[in-house]
């Protein structure tokens, strides 16, 4: 099992914790509204989308489809509420979507849908396959001779999906580098702890063996965030970030 | 909510919403402090 994470003191970077503390404020709105969805997943998310979105992705809410931008893959596609309020928030739609969650008709839907919000680089919802995308995307940056990068956001109970471990060997094979896989190491599935469902650990030790740089970070401290999502490119492989979260 | 396996797939309701949002409204002020 996952050590103990603890939520760090309100230090240097206090303009993403209260953003992450605006997005939170969004997820449990959205979700009483709707009454329906995923807390415990959106909530292990937050510094993560937070982190990438107001200080790493290379994204312009003004132009969501510049051949250049940064990729973002929510892979664990049940955090939506958490992806749609840093969206909103980071300027891709107005706040005002998100009283719609799950509504008929609504754009935010359950789960996200790449051909109905901006800012969604693919439809996800049905595990492992995320991983894949981003291996895609990856590799069309490099035969186009781009320089964005690729973030693919997975839950640890998806790591049990075997599609996860081939989208990671060919990853590793085709020598990736720009490509980053975070995994959100909450500890737990819809089933119950990860480790009695089909156990991860070592976790970090798997990623390694198929030929990825690793990284292993508390997952709300933007401290130990940055640096770790930041570092892609250095290595002649892709990276994958163990992010030690607390689900809810 | 924390560490809890209930709430992975389950919305809360308007009180638990309302208790949850009260709780991260003490926490934000706490952070702009």
């Amino acid at each position: 099992m996952p050590s103990a994470v603890k939520f760090p003191a309100p230090g240097r970077y206090r303009e993403l914790e209260r953003k992450a503390c605006a997005i939170r404020q969004h997820v449990i709105r959205m979700l009483t509204a709707a009454g329906s969805g995923h807390p415990g997943g959106s909530f292990s998310a937050v510094e993560i989308l937070t982190a990438l979105y107001f200080r790493v992705l290379r994204v312009d809410p003004r132009q969501p489809d510049d051949p250049e931008r940064d990729r973002f893959v929510l892979s664990k596609g049940h955090a939506a509420p958490a992806l749609y309020a840093t969206l909103a928030e980071r300027g891709f739609f107005p706040l005002s979507w998100l009283e719609d969650l799950r509504r008929l008709g609504s754009p935010l839907q359950g789960h996200p849908d790449m051909r109905k919000v901006p800012g969604v680089e693919m439809s996800t919802g049905s595990l492992g396959q995320g991983l894949s995308v981003g291996v895609g995307m990856a590799l069309a940056a490099r035969l186009r001779g781009s320089g964005y990068r690729v973030y693919v956001l997975l839950g640890d109970g998806e790591c049990q999906e075997g599609q996860v471990w081939e989208a990671a060997m060919a990853a590793a094979h085709y020598r990736l580098r720009n490509l980053v896989a975070v995994v959100d190491r909450n500890g737990l599935q819809i089933d119950g702890p990860t480790e009695k469902v089909l156990a991860l650990e070592p976790l970090a030790d798997k990623w390694r063996a198929f030929g990825w740089s690793v990284i292993t970070v508390n997952g709300h401290d933007f401290s130990e965030l940055l640096p770790a999502l930041e570092s892609v490119g250095y290595a002649q492989r892709p990276t994958a970030i163990i992010a030690r979260t607390v689900t809810g | 909510m924390e560490n809890q396996v209930d709430w992975h797939g389950r919305a809360p309701n308007r009180e638990q919403g309302e208790q949850a949002l009260k709780e991260l409204q003490e926490r934000g002020e706490a952070t702009w402090r």
